[in-house]
């Protein structure tokens, strides 16, 4: 995939009094692979339904979103399957881990589907962020914050055209959240795709190509 | 795989319900594979011939009359009678009864001392006689007669003589196994046969040797005189003998039935509704047991959807996250099916001893009505179960 274009896509819920003043709603956008994107917006400007309609995993929206010429509307489910697993990677607001399995086990459960990066990288990546200590710890027992962490080693543990972030640093100090963008960065470098980051005022600290507002 | 399988089933499952469906899958399964086994072992006993049993037959008479006295020929069926039955579409065949021509009498000897009596033979075309055995033929020059008696006369024995005189019973088995000293004499001839009883018939009352052992002793022994008479008793082939017509054309002729009432017909009746009944009963408790299952499995997809969603969001496709769950119910159904068929074959490892006791000529089949039942049934539950996994997790 190597570009994501949206149509004049706007969220059902705004459908009666369209936003005026967004860079992305009822607009014709298009993100390219290898470029870094930075939405910016208050909270309640959709930023979550951005992500999901992308991911899709919500329909909720007027307008059409294409992946290259292919409208998501047509794809089916085992092919979003295909999607999610060999070219477009998020990261949830809510992480969506699962509490119960340990912060390797949720990392390994995508892993294991993609077969993608080496056990030495998964446990590099999450010493690298400070949580080497945690790795056999039920997520349930971990902080918001570390449970980022293990959300975005799990997010990086495929091959990827296109990451969604929604407000990945939200909980990491200044130090965590620029080791945070350095692993990215270096995946980034290594893989070619593009970022698509939002964020609520804290961002994680990347080289934006674009900054847009919701 | 493992670790899917571990979010998705170990924390959720009720051990409770899945304890019950084991169960209540055991019961069913174990009475249909048992109720099917037991009746393909028995079932060709009370019927030896399938395509017989199907079908009815019906022996006649002409009325006997005080006139019957003064005319011997009055009781008999001319050949345009016989003809004209044949010819009435509820009749499907007719065969004549031949009566010896010559004496017969029969006894018993054991170490020289012995009894015997006067007695008859008759005979129908074979495919009239309902006990037929490999040792049903004859042949000029044989020193042995197969017969075929009535089972009255065994059961009146039995259950009559025996009975009042503390004397033991006999089986048929046992009476297979007498050698009967049969004295033929006539037309200046006399010999002497070995006869054996080779069948009990509920249809043909009467004492039956083959076909061609009649033709050639009344050719043989028969006395001019009283040669090639007309046949007194016939026996009708029909396809449904509750036929009025049958009723109304024997009133109108002054033909009479002989009541053939205790026949296997009805035991072989008894036998398929009660297996029917036992084998429903099972069923329906497999179609519960598979309805518990399913609804357990429900409740767990139920409660993990949200995990299942976010499987599906990490790129799962709908039938890796229904495995687990349909590796959980092939693998409960193996251990069911296995279970019910080992009960069956310890089951039946009892009864046929009791059986061959009882019936000496009882031969068991083999085991694979059950073995067929219990596979088709495990591969159906199975595949009910899958189907229906896949199509609720398609739903979360």
């Amino acid at each position: 995939m190597e570009k994501i274009t949206l149509q004049r896509v706007i969220p059902a819920v705004f459908s009666q009094h369209p936003p005026t003043d967004s860079d992305i709603w009822d607009r014709t956008v298009t993100f390219s692979k290898g470029k870094n994107y930075l939405l910016e917006a208050a909270s309640g400007k959709g930023k979550t339904s951005f992500c999901s309609y992308l991911h899709g995993s919500r329909a909720d929206y007027a307008g059409h979103i294409l992946f290259d010429e292919k409208d998501v509307a047509r794809i089916s489910p085992d092919t979003w399957g295909e999607i999610r697993r060999a070219s477009l990677g998020i990261l949830f607001q809510g992480l969506r881990l699962f509490p119960e399995l340990t912060a390797l086990e949720n990392v390994q459960l995508k892993n294991r589907l993609t077969r993608f990066q080496a056990d030495e990288w998964i446990e590099e990546a999450f010493a690298r962020l400070g949580i080497a200590d945690k790795i056999s710890a039920p997520v349930a027992k971990i902080s918001f914050g570390q449970q980022q962490r293990v959300a975005l080693i799990r997010g990086l543990c495929q091959p990827l055209d296109f990451l969604l972030l929604d407000e990945p640093v939200s909980h990491l100090d200044e130090e965590n959240s620029r080791r945070a963008g350095q692993l990215l960065l270096e995946e980034a470098a290594r893989q070619g795709f593009g970022i698509i980051a939002t964020s609520i005022g804290k961002h994680v600290d990347l080289p934006y190509h674009e900054i847009l507002h919701l | 795989m493992n670790l899917i399988r571990k979010l998705l089933l170990y924390k959720h499952l009720s051990w409770t319900q899945l304890t019950g469906f084991f169960i209540a899958g055991l019961v069913g399964m174990g009475i249909v594979l048992f109720g099917v086994q037991a009746w393909s072992d028995v079932h060709p006993f009370f019927s030896p011939d399938d395509g017989f049993i199907k079908k009815d037959y019906i022996v006649i008479t002409k009325r006997i009359g005080t006139l019957g006295l003064l005319n011997r020929q009055g009781n008999l069926f001319t050949p345009d009678e016989q003809a004209e039955l044949a010819r009435q579409p509820f009749v499907d065949r007719v065969g004549a009864f031949t009566a010896s021509r010559f004496q017969v009498s029969a006894g018993i000897e054991v170490q020289g001392s012995g009894f015997a009596t006067d007695m008859f033979f008759e005979s129908v075309p074979d495919e009239f006689v309902d006990t037929k055995s490999e040792q049903w033929t004859f042949s000029p020059g044989d020193e042995e007669i197969p017969i075929v008696v009535p089972r009255n006369y065994l059961n009146l024995y039995n259950f009559g003589f025996a009975q009042s005189r503390d004397l033991p019973k006999v089986s048929e088995g046992v009476i297979g196994m007498l050698r009967l000293t049969v004295r033929v004499a006539g037309n200046g001839r006399r010999d002497t046969y070995k006869g054996k009883i080779t069948g009990f018939s509920n249809r043909l009352n009467t004492i039956l040797v083959p076909r061609a052992f009649m033709t050639w002793a009344n050719d043989y022994y028969g006395s001019a005189a009283n040669a090639a008479g007309n046949p007194a008793r016939l026996i009708i082939e029909t396809g449904n003998p509750a036929n009025k017509e049958i009723a109304r054309y024997f009133q109108e002729r002054g033909y009479e039935a002989e009541n053939d009432k205790l026949n296997d017909g009805s035991v072989v009746w008894f036998l398929n509704l009660l297996t029917t009944f036992v084998v429903g009963i099972g069923l329906l408790i497999c179609a519960l047991a598979l309805y518990l299952l399913t609804i357990s499995i429900y409740l767990i997809i139920q409660k993990n959807s949200e995990k299942l969603r976010n499987l599906s969001l990490l790129g799962y496709r709908s039938r890796e996250i229904a495995a687990p769950y349909q590796a959980l119910v092939v693998g409960v159904n193996i251990i069911v099916a296995a279970l019910s068929l080992a009960g069956t074959l310890v089951a039946r490892a009892f009864y046929i001893p009791f059986l061959t006791k009882i019936w000496p000529e009882f031969s068991p089949g083999g085991v694979w009505p059950a073995l067929l039942c219990g596979l088709s049934l495990f591969l159906l539950i199975c595949l009910l179960n899958i189907v229906a996994v896949r199509a609720r997790i398609k739903k979360v």
